[in-house]
């Protein structure tokens, strides 16, 4: 700690007069340094994409619940065409970039770019990341990437249409010709490249800049989440980023590395299963980068609601750490129907279902958290109720796709579409809410309105369980995933209605949606105005003055306590809280 | 004032659904002429709405295999302990919510270090135990009895199978035995196979990724080009089933659909035989779209 310690004192010596205060308009809100408007730069960023990508899940649901029907209002001017009818060509692009964009532009920069930038440095007491330029670079370049991906919206030919998995040969361009494609591939590889930068900075800084004091296990558990995401990330996109790079050439240069030797034009051998290795080796560990902070947050925030400290704290990290592990070698379950090994099949099951091993550890951390606490029923709280509902259903339908003999009945149905929803969509979501709900008053000074939050919540949650327990249904009755018209076949016919009322609960959650936009925009302007400490919570971010200054904390903080101190038998009855940087004898343990 | 407006919510969401059912039902006929051609719909298939139970109605279609039901049973074994499991999770967040919501007065208890975690520990081995060890059990074991052993032998009618946007072709051996003759059978988006045989299939896409399955067999592979994908089972029910691509596989592939008919042995050797000849007598050999057939081998 000493070492780390001098190197911060070098750091900030440094930092105090290399960029004080900005000036002008542009250094201030667009090419900022400053972590706090970085992450806010990615906050309207991913809302953005967020609506344009939530806005085409409604136009799938529509086709699937009123096929052959004009989309209402605004349909005759998206299709001019057909007369407002989805076509099953802007069907499949529609679900490509549905995918596409709540992955990589939507939750990625919310949940990673946002809360990653936000919480980071004032949670762990630094002043701001190690590397403020690559902080601001990633934004650009993930802004970058927005704009490729917005214009292959427009080219000729469409948007991509090949899935977001853009399996090869569908991908290539003898079967998917024109720009859309090729733009998509781009826009990913700046993504990733973005992403890599973002993931390096929260490492080197989480590692470096810890506040004296602030040990592994003093580490709230939303930093654990953040740190395990972004070693996924740098080690993972790398491989994703290799897939695509050869998908384009293949695309462009005539190279056939994905091409069997029977349909490439110059006769040479290549294999579209080395990409689906290639792809699931980063899109296993995806699922994991785009969930953990969330874990990391609900574990928090249900500790810090309950008023009572995270149950097993030590292990639930552990669990976060085993899980991202175990998540690098069991990509082999997206898999097994492509005639994979029966020896493999085999060894990514078991490893597969290892995982479940954490995650009990944790799911049953977060009820022990609630066991015997002070539960306040705060919107953050509630959204983290949600994570731990919808997660646990997902999670637990997780079992039947590891599994081989269920995996070669449900694989590419909508039991695998409801699955992955709930877990690495809605439950991520729902945990983007629950820390945007927490963290607002120190971004933006204000309280959010809890009535409105929490008609949010329940107008969210509950269509939201119908949607995707209605998918897993639909799913199992045999609908297969990615068709335009299930009821081309006859024993999807009856799955009509079903399907009409998952869309119904779709369009009550989008409409939802809208109150918290509201919300976030009154209370942005009108709300009430937040102290510097609204929810009683001792982490270091709370311990900042509201608005931050700029440089975050004037005297780096030294800590003595635990993230999750409450309701310590020693603090006596006028409070149940301490700060992290509170020294009390008998309570905390000095630096 | 409330109920009022909660009733005609309500009923403004129904009469959406079901007022325009009918109208769904013709349109959706009118969509697939062909299918009251081949009588599809009644075999096989599930009446019209009503008067079954959910279950029922929302299961899926029937299992026509030997060893289908297995899958039933995996799936319904593992369904079971995860909505046991699910509603402890349920039971937890929601009677701990109510038991311990905060009230003036109430102080949390004080947990720290590993002194409850026995509990923890006991469950998550339940678990392991109850769901974990069955399902790798039966992973394995079914890899063994299902994916391993390719059946082999006189009896068995081998079929090779080529997928391409948006068709299935199917190719049979004919009256000599041999792939890649010109007494071969070659047909398209229809596949017939004998009741009680064990029916084995060799798949290689043309183009793009494609996925074969029957969901009345339970299973599915993908096709892949440039490479061979095999599958097998024993039908055990006349009719006829859908093929469905289950891979995204352009603009066209939700019409992707094939038949399988499950007919008697007798009218299966008919069927063939007649075809063969026909085959025999009709091959063009300058007609390079119908010679993509390949060596059965291993």
């Amino acid at each position: 700690m000493s070492d780390n310690k001098s190197f911060q004192d070098l750091f900030h010596a440094h930092d105090d007069h290399l960029h004080g205060e900005p000036t002008s308009f542009i250094s201030k809100y667009i090419i900022s340094y400053d972590h706090k408007v970085i992450a806010k730069q990615f906050l309207f960023f991913g809302l953005f994409w967020a609506f344009v990508g939530a806005f085409m899940s409604v136009l799938i649901r529509w086709a699937l619940a009123f096929p052959g029907k004009a989309f209402p209002i605004v349909g005759s001017l998206l299709f001019p065409h057909t007369d407002g009818v989805i076509p099953p060509d802007a069907y499949t692009m529609l679900f490509t970039m549905h995918g596409t964009i709540m992955i990589f532009f939507a939750i990625t920069p919310i949940l990673i770019g946002t809360l990653g930038n936000f919480c980071i440095p004032l949670m762990i007491g630094a002043r701001d990341m190690l590397f403020p330029w690559l902080n601001m670079a990633s934004f650009w370049m993930t802004f970058a990437g927005g704009v490729v991906m917005f214009a292959s919206l427009f080219v000729p030919l469409g948007a991509s249409a090949v899935g977001w998995t853009s399996y090869p040969t569908l991908a290539h361009a003898q079967w998917s010709p024109g720009w859309g494609h090729s733009l998509w591939i781009i826009s990913i590889f700046l993504m990733g490249n973005a992403s890599i930068m973002g993931a390096i900075n929260y490492i080197a800084t989480i590692i470096r800049l810890r506040a004296p004091g602030l040990t592994a296990a003093k580490l709230p558990l939303t930093i654990w989440g953040l740190l395990l995401t972004a070693v996924l990330n740098a080690l993972f996109i790398p491989v994703l980023a290799a897939g695509l790079l050869l998908l384009l050439m293949d695309r462009m240069f005539g190279t056939s590395f994905y091409l069997a030797a029977a349909i490439s034009q110059n006769g040479t051998q290549g294999d579209p299963i080395l990409y689906q290795h290639l792809f699931w080796i980063f899109g296993h560990p995806e699922v994991y980068i785009i969930i953990l902070p969330a874990w990391g947050m609900v574990s928090d925030f249900l500790s810090f609601f309950s008023r009572k400290p995270a149950f097993g704290a030590k292990w639930t990290a552990g669990a976060f750490i085993s899980i991202t592990l175990l998540s690098t070698v069991v990509y082999g379950h997206h898999m097994f129907t492509t005639g994979m090994s029966p020896l493999l099949t085999g060894a990514f099951t078991t490893l597969t279902l290892l995982i479940s091993i954490p995650s009990g550890i944790f799911f049953l951390n977060w009820l022990g958290t609630l066991w015997r606490g002070n539960i306040q029923f705060t919107s953050p709280m509630l959204f983290s109720l949600g994570v731990v509902i919808t997660f646990g259903i997902g999670g637990l339908t997780g079992l039947h796709l590891g599994a081989v003999p269920t995996n070669l009945l449900l694989h590419n149905s909508y039991f695998v579409v409801g699955h992955f929803h709930l877990t690495m969509a809605v439950a991520s979501l729902l945990g983007t809410y629950a820390a945007v709900y927490f963290w607002f008053p120190k971004m933006f000074g204000k309280m959010l309105s809890e009535k409105l939050a929490k008609i949010h919540f329940w107008t969210s949650f509950l269509p939201i369980m119908v949607i995707f327990v209605g998918m897993m249904v639909a799913g199992y009755a045999g609908m297969h995933r990615r068709i335009y018209n299930p009821y081309e076949y006859t024993y999807l016919e009856h799955l009509l209605f079903l399907n009409r009322y998952i869309s119904l609960a779709a369009f009550l959650a989008f409409a939802s949606q809208f109150i918290f936009l509201f919300n976030f925009f009154y209370s942005w302007k009108k709300g009430e105005v937040a102290g510097s400490n609204p929810w009683k919570v001792g982490t270091l971010e709370w311990t900042t003055p509201t608005p931050v200054p700029v440089h975050n904390f004037d005297v780096i903080p030294e800590v003595f306590n635990g993230p999750h101190e409450f309701s310590h038998p020693k603090l006596g009855d006028s409070r149940d809280w301490i700060s992290q940087t509170e020294y009390l004898e008998g309570i905390s343990t000095p630096v | 004032m409330n109920q009022k407006l909660v009733r005609i919510l309500l009923s403004l969401v129904f009469l959406m659904s079901f007022g325009s059912m009918a109208n769904d039902r013709e349109m959706l006929n009118k969509q697939h002429p062909e299918a009251d051609q081949l009588q599809v719909h009644t075999l096989g298939q599930r009446p019209e709405y009503g008067g079954e139970s959910f279950l029922e109605r929302y299961g899926p279609p029937e299992n026509i295999t030997e060893h289908g039901g297995h899958f039933d049973d995996v799936f319904a074994y593992v369904s079971w302990g995860v909505l046991i499991f699910f509603l402890a999770v349920v039971f937890g967040v929601v009677g701990f919510g109510w038991m311990y919501r905060s009230k003036p007065g109430r102080k949390a208890f004080y947990t720290t270090g590993l002194a409850e975690k026995k509990f923890t520990m006991v469950l998550d081995i339940l678990f392991f135990i109850t769901m974990d060890c069955y399902l790798i059990y039966f992973s394995v074991y079914d890899t063994k009895r299902f994916l391993m052993t390719v059946p082999q032998g006189p009896e068995v009618v081998e079929i090779q199978v080529m997928p391409q946007q948006w068709v299935w072709n199917f190719r049979y051996k004919g009256a000599d035995g041999v792939f890649n003759t010109p007494d071969d059978i070659v047909t398209v988006n229809e596949m017939w196979v004998p009741n009680g045989k064990q029916v084995s299939l060799q798949i290689k896409s043309k183009d793009v990724i494609h996925g074969f399955m029957v969901p009345n067999v339970r299973r599915q592979v993908d096709a892949i080009p440039g490479q061979v994908s095999r599958i097998w089972f024993k039908p055990i029910k006349d009719g006829t089933y859908e093929i469905a691509c289950m891979h995204l596989c352009g603009t066209a592939h939700y019409k992707m659909k094939g038949f399988m008919k499950v007919v008697d042995e007798s009218d299966y050797q008919n069927w063939s035989r007649e075809m063969s000849e026909w085959s025999a007598a009709k091959y063009d050999p300058d007609d390079a779209r119908t010679h993509w057939g390949w060596q059965w081998g291993i």
